[in-house]
């Protein structure tokens, strides 16, 4: 049996390549075809538990509403080191939320980063494969009162796939 | 120990650990209760101090051993390659995080860790293996290099790790079942007709499967249906990444092999595994005078969490069943 794919499966990645992203960012999941595509190019497993039941909340600080944040669940069978998230992006209502004013925490964890501040000093901090990852959105005065539609997409580097697994929910929250 | 034994993978419990349904104490007592006396770990999935392990937990670790009558066996470790955004990881840093874990597979006791091949990839290339080597001697820990569909027994690929194995005992093959696929999993079948993939497309996968393995060049020929984003998707996976080889080449691989998964995709009530001819596998194993632990290792779970919930507990529990049945 000819088995020479096994070194190149259509390969987008190889394991000596940065994963930086180059130039300007792009989204994918205000694209709904690359989105499917990426979904659907690893299998990643847990996504349908993507977005943490009854987490939305607005953020208070000095008695003021500075945010909202979402929790988010892993996409994988193991914890991760937290340098291996590769994006995190986010829509409410289907507006979607700039990546600068993403911020992330582990579950009982002190240190909260900006996606782009994560570097290699935090290879050894990981997200507990039980833990909710806190995801907090820098807005003025927050989300009003009730329900939103919350969509979701987690992109992380499982270390023996050739690329990165994407996952995607779209969950329907209210604000308590 | 003599003869072949019993083990579990506590990776078989993954969505009971996800949950916070059963805690790592819950899952090595179920170990105990199905008459599983070896238990292998994955770090990170099973401890949530990883990666800083306390000396207080290795003291709750071997006591729950000795509480459940259970041993370590296996230690299963990965080798980063993209834990850095703008550059590569380095080889020296592999290393180090290497010795890293094998302290940590020492501390548990564990006789052996479990490591992946690189193949085309930089996961554990020989140049790497070669250099683990004195630490795995130092930490009294066997490197385990999996074997695991797409990868197996007969590859090319793998020579050069097997010259290594052949110049010391520190290094060897954990053998998992997967190689032996006879047939797509009902749950994998059953996950993508769920997703939307159509029941004559699943089924010409499946007929192609038994009759040629995975064979990539059926991909192709699935274009015939105008496949869609997860029927390729199904494709692509299905037949890139299985394996079936005959179960008696473990034979010549025998003096090698010092570990193995025991994976299964499911069992029936009445004790027929799914897709993997369990009982020839564990003729071949037995007639090769393997000595050690077969450790179930549960794949089921992956592709039904669309469905509702899974009774992990019970499909470990056939497939220790039908282990013993044969032993």
């Amino acid at each position: 049996m000819d088995k020479s794919y096994i070194i190149d499966p259509n390969k987008e990645y190889n394991s000596r390549q940065s994963i930086a992203f180059e130039g300007e960012y792009t989204y994918i999941i205000n694209n709904k075809e690359e989105r499917i595509r990426q979904v659907n190019r690893a299998r990643s497993c847990f996504e349908q538990y993507l977005i943490q039941e009854d987490t939305l909340e607005n953020v208070v600080e000095n008695g003021e509403v500075t945010g909202f944040k979402v929790g988010l669940r892993l996409n994988w069978y193991r914890s991760f080191a937290i340098t291996l998230i590769r994006r995190i992006e986010l829509m409410i209502d289907g507006k979607l939320i700039p990546r600068e004013s993403i911020t992330f925490q582990v579950e009982g964890s002190k240190n909260k980063y900006r996606l782009d501040d994560i570097g290699e000093e935090q290879a050894f901090e990981y997200w507990y494969l039980n833990k909710i990852g806190f995801v907090t959105i820098d807005l003025p005065g927050g989300l009003s009162k009730g329900v939103h539609e919350v969509e979701a997409l987690l992109e992380m580097f499982v270390t023996y796939h050739n690329y990165p697994d994407v996952s995607y929910q779209k969950k329907i929250m209210r604000i308590k | 120990m003599t003869g072949i034994q019993r083990g579990i993978t506590l990776y078989s419990f993954q969505e009971a650990l996800y949950f916070k349904k059963l805690d790592l104490e819950d899952t090595i007592a179920a170990c105990a209760d199905m008459g599983a006396h070896g238990v292998e770990i994955i770090p990170d999935q099973s401890i949530r101090e990883f990666p800083n392990v306390s000396d207080a937990f290795i003291d709750r670790w071997h006591g729950l051993m000795e509480r459940y009558g259970t041993e370590p066996i296996c230690m299963d470790d990965f080798v980063e390659t993209r834990l850095y955004k703008h550059r590569p990881i380095s080889e020296d840093e592999q290393l180090e995080r290497f010795i890293r874990a094998a302290k940590l597979a020492n501390r548990l006791g564990c006789r052996i860790m479990r490591e992946q091949f690189a193949l085309g990839e930089d996961l554990m290339t020989p140049h790497l293996l070669e250099r683990c080597l004195p630490f795995a001697e130092k930490y009294g820990v066997i490197i385990g290099m999996e074997i695991h569909a797409p990868n197996y027994l007969g590859n090319p690929q793998i020579d050069p790790f097997m010259e290594i194995m052949r110049k010391t005992p520190f290094a060897a093959v954990i053998l998992d079942f997967s190689i032996f696929m006879h047939r797509i999993p009902s749950v994998i079948m059953e996950y993508y007709l769920r997703q939307g993939a159509r029941q004559e497309v699943l089924a010409f996968a499946g007929k192609e499967y038994q009759e040629r393995g995975a064979d990539p060049t059926v991909i192709a020929e699935a274009e015939k249906f105008q496949l869609t984003p997860i029927e390729k998707a199904f494709f692509a996976s299905q037949f890139r990444f299985n394996c079936y080889i005959e179960p008696e080449k473990i034979l010549e691989y025998a003096p090698f092999i010092k570990h193995y998964h025991a994976k299964t995709f499911g069992t029936s009530a009445d004790l027929v595994d799914d897709c993997i001819d369990v009982p020839r596998v564990i003729r071949a194993i037995k007639k090769s005078g393997y000595e050690g632990y077969l450790c179930t290792e549960l794949e089921g779970n992956r592709y039904v969490h669309d469905s509702g919930e899974y009774d992990c507990i019970e499909q470990v529990w056939r497939n220790q069943k039908l282990l013993a049945s044969l032993l």
